[in-house]
C-alpha cells in the first residue's frame, strides 16, 4: 500500500516515513504544496499524511483543494497547532483524522491503518486484529485460520470495533448501527451481545480483547 | 496632614469656596453698606431722609445679594455636573474592561478638554496592554510549534529504534518531556491569554469525550475508566477546550494514582459538577491545600520522574477562570459538603475530582481507622465551583455517592 507524506520538516518526514515503512507501507515524501499536488496527480495513493504548515502555502488550503477532486485518498493531518479553532478548521477542510505534534509513531501507524480500514478502503475488506481476521464481505471471523461461529449482530459489533481498533466506539454508535438489523433493541442488547462476543473470542484464544468503558462504550485492543 | 474634613469632590470644593467667598462678600458688603447707611443716616437724619434711604437701598440693591449668591452657586453646580457627566459614561465603560474584553476604549468626545489627556493616556495604556496580550499569545503559539517539532522528532526517532532497556527508558523520558511541554504551554496560554468563557458547553459531552480518549490509555496502565453521566444534558457557560483540559488533567492525575485493576470514575451531575474518583491512597491532609500549587509534588513522587506538578494547578486555574474553586474532598462528609454547596449556591456548577479509597465497614469503623492510620484512607474530591449552568435543575442525586453510602463507606471533608 502506497502512502504520501507531505511534510516540510525534513527530520519529521524521514522519521514518519521510516515508521510507516516499518509497518510495511510504501512511502513517498514531498515537502511542498506544489510537489504534493504533482505527486497526487501522477500516482494513486491509498492515504496521505499532511503537515499543515508548509513553506509554499497553508496545508489547509491544499486539503480543501484536494477534497474538491474525486478519488482523493483519506488524509491524516499532523500539526503543532492545537487550538479548538484549528482542529475544527482542519476537520471542516476535509481532514479524515487529526494528530497533534508531538505524536507517538505507533499512533500515526494506528491512525493510518484505521483510515485504510474504512469501508471501501484498501484494508476495509479483510479486517485484522492480532490473530483475528474479519472478512467483511463473506461475514465470517477467523482466529488463527479457524472459523469462529458468531451471530450476525456480534460480527457487526466486532466489525465496528476493529475498524476503530484501540479507540473507543461509543455504545450509542453501536446501537445506531445495529438498529437497522431488525432486532428489537432492549436497553441491554449491546452489553449482552458484547458479553457473548467477548466469551467467544476468549474461547477461540484470540489475542485481542474487548474492554468496556462503563458509561461510554467499548474498545478492542490487540494484546502483546 | 489629614484633610478628611475637606470635601473630596470637585463640586463640593468649588461650592464651598464660592460659598465662603460670597459669604464674606455678603457680610463685608452688608457691613460696609450698613456703615455707609448709618453714616448717611446720621447726616441725613436731620433731613428726615434716613428711613427713605434705607428703604430704597433694600428695595433697589440689597435683595440682589442673596439672589446673586444663590444663582452663582446653582450655576457652578450645574456647570460642573453637566461637564463631568460624560465621565460617568467613561467609568461605566472602564468597568467593563476585563482580561477577556480588552478591546474596549474609553470615549473622549464629550469630555471637558482638561480631562481628555487623562482618558487618552488610559486608552494608550490599554493599547499597550492589548499589544502585550497579543505578543504573549503569539509567543505561546510560536513556542508550541518550536518546541513540539523537535520533540516530535526525538520521540519518533526513539520509537523507530529497536527496543532495548535503555531505549525504553529514553522513550519514557521523551514522553515525560512531551507532557511537561504540553502542560507548560497550557499554563502559558492560561496566563497570557484571556479565556473566553461565554460558550455554551455540554459538560457531559466534554467529559465523555475525555473518557473516550483516555480509556485505552488507562487500560494500558492496568486500570479502567468509567463515566457516569447526569440524568439530562448539563449545559453550562464556559470554555469547551479549557473544561476538557481540566477534566483531562484530573483524569490523568487519577490514572497515575489508581492502583492496577481498579476503576477511575468520571461523573457529571445536573448541578454542573464534574468529579473524578480513583481508588488510590488519597491525598494526605497536610498536602491538600498545596496540591493545586504549580510544581508541587507529593513526597512520594518528588524523587520519581513521574509528573511535574502542573496538572492540578492547570485545573485550578481553569476553575478560577470560570469563576469557580477547586477543592479536595472526601466521601462521608462529601454529601454534606455537596448539599451545603447546593443550598448556598443552587445554580453553581462545579468541577470535581475525587480520589477515594474503597473499603467497606461501618462508618464508625472507618473513623477509627482514620485515627489510627498515618495517612488516613479517604476519598478526595477536587471540587471547583465554576460558573453557572444554563439550566437550574434540582440538585442531582449522585449515583456514586448513593452506592458509597449504602456500602457503609465514610469520607472526610477537607474542602
Amino acid at each position: 500500500m502506497r502512502l504520501l507524506v507531505i511534510e516540510d520538516e525534513r527530520r519529521i518526514a524521514e522519521l514518519v516515513a521510516e515508521g510507516l515503512r516499518q509497518a510495511s507501507f510504501v512511502v513517498d515524501t514531498v515537502a511542498t504544496v506544489a510537489d504534493a499536488q504533482a505527486a497526487l496527480e501522477l500516482t494513486s495513493y491509498d492515504a496521505a499524511v499532511l503537515d499543515l504548515g508548509l513553506p509554499d502555502g497553508d496545508g489547509l488550503r491544499l486539503l480543501t483543494a484536494l477534497r474538491r477532486k474525486p478519488d482523493t485518498p483519506p488524509i491524516l493531518v499532523l500539526t503543532a497547532r492545537d487550538t479548538v479553532e484549528d482542529r475544527v478548521a482542519g476537520l471542516d477542510a476535509g481532514a479524515d483524522d487529526y494528530l497533534i505534534k508531538p505524536f507517538a509513531m505507533v499512533e500515526v501507524v494506528a491512525r493510518v491503518k484505521a483510515l485504510l480500514r474504512r469501508p471501501g478502503g484498501p484494508l476495509g475488506v479483510r479486517l485484522e486484529a492480532g490473530n483475528l481476521v474479519l472478512d467483511t464481505v463473506g461475514r465470517d471471523v477467523e482466529v488463527d485460520g479457524q472459523v469462529v461461529p458468531l451471530a450476525r449482530q456480534e460480527i457487526a459489533i466486532l466489525e465496528h470495533l476493529i475498524r476503530r481498533l484501540g479507540r473507543v466506539v461509543p455504545k450509542a454508535v453501536l446501537e445506531e448501527k445495529l438498529y437497522g438489523m431488525g432486532d428489537e433493541l432492549g436497553s441491554n442488547a449491546i452489553p449482552v451481545h458484547v458479553h457473548h462476543l467477548r466469551r467467544k473470542l476468549i474461547e477461540a484464544k484470540a489475542v485481542c480483547a474487548i474492554h468496556t468503558v462503563r458509561g461510554v462504550g467499548y474498545f478492542l485492543e490487540e494484546q502483546a | 496632614m489629614k484633610r478628611a474634613s475637606w470635601p473630596r469632590s470637585l463640586e463640593g470644593r468649588l461650592l464651598l469656596r464660592l460659598g465662603v467667598l460670597l459669604g464674606v462678600t455678603l457680610i463685608g458688603g452688608l457691613a460696609s453698606g450698613i456703615g455707609a447707611a448709618l453714616h448717611a443716616a446720621k447726616t441725613l437724619a436731620d433731613d428726615g431722609m434716613a428711613d427713605k434711604f434705607v428703604a430704597e437701598f433694600m428695595g433697589d440693591v440689597g435683595w440682589m445679594f442673596p439672589v446673586l449668591t444663590l444663582a452663582v452657586l446653582v450655576i457652578a453646580a450645574w456647570t460642573l455636573r453637566a461637564s463631568l457627566k460624560p465621565l460617568r459614561a467613561v467609568s461605566t465603560q472602564a468597568a467593563a474592561i476585563t482580561p477577556g474584553a480588552i478591546a474596549v476604549r474609553l470615549p473622549i468626545e464629550d469630555l471637558p478638554l482638561e480631562l481628555q489627556p487623562v482618558v487618552m493616556a488610559v486608552n494608550e495604556a490599554l493599547d499597550r496592554l492589548a499589544k502585550g496580550f497579543e505578543t504573549q499569545r503569539q509567543f505561546t503559539a510560536d513556542a508550541a510549534h518550536e518546541l513540539r517539532t523537535p520533540l516530535a522528532i526525538l520521540t519518533a526517532g526513539l520509537e523507530n529504534l529497536p527496543t532495548t532497556g535503555e531505549i525504553e527508558r529514553l522513550r519514557l523520558d521523551a514522553e515525560r518531556m512531551n507532557r511537561l511541554v504540553a502542560q507548560l504551554l497550557g499554563v502559558a496560554r492560561l496566563d497570557g491569554q484571556p479565556l473566553d468563557v461565554s460558550q455554551t458547553v455540554d459538560l457531559g459531552e466534554v467529559a465523555a469525550r475525555v473518557v473516550e480518549r483516555f480509556a485505552p490509555l488507562a487500560a494500558k496502565t492496568g486500570c479502567s475508566l468509567a463515566f457516569e453521566p447526569a440524568a439530562s444534558p448539563v449545559l453550562v457557560t464556559g470554555n469547551t477546550d479549557a473544561l476538557g483540559d481540566a477534566i483531562r488533567n484530573l483524569v490523568e492525575n487519577a490514572i497515575a494514582h489508581s492502583p492496577p485493576g481498579q476503576e477511575v470514575t468520571v461523573g457529571v451531575d445536573t448541578a454542573g459538577a464534574v468529579w473524578v474518583v480513583d481508588q488510590g491512597p488519597g491525598v494526605p491532609l497536610e498536602d491538600r491545600d498545596r496540591i493545586f500549587e504549580r510544581f508541587w509534588r507529593s513526597r512520594e513522587r518528588r524523587g520519581s520522574s513521574a509528573g511535574a506538578g502542573l496538572g492540578l494547578s492547570i485545573v485550578a486555574e481553569i476553575a478560577r477562570a470560570h469563576g469557580g474553586t477547586i477543592a479536595v474532598m472526601d466521601t462521608p462528609r462529601r454529601r454534606r459538603a455537596l448539599r451545603a454547596g447546593c443550598a448556598a449556591r443552587p445554580i453553581r456548577r462545579r468541577i470535581e475530582g475525587h480520589r477515594s479509597m474503597s473499603g467497606g465497614g461501618a462508618r464508625a469503623n472507618a473513623r477509627s481507622r482514620i485515627a489510627s492510620h498515618p495517612f488516613p484512607k479517604y476519598a478526595v474530591t477536587h471540587r471547583a465551583l465554576a460558573g453557572r449552568p444554563d439550566t437550574d435543575g434540582p440538585p442531582s442525586k449522585n449515583p456514586l455517592w448513593r452506592t458509597r453510602v449504602t456500602r457503609g463507606q465514610w469520607s472526610v471533608c477537607v474542602g
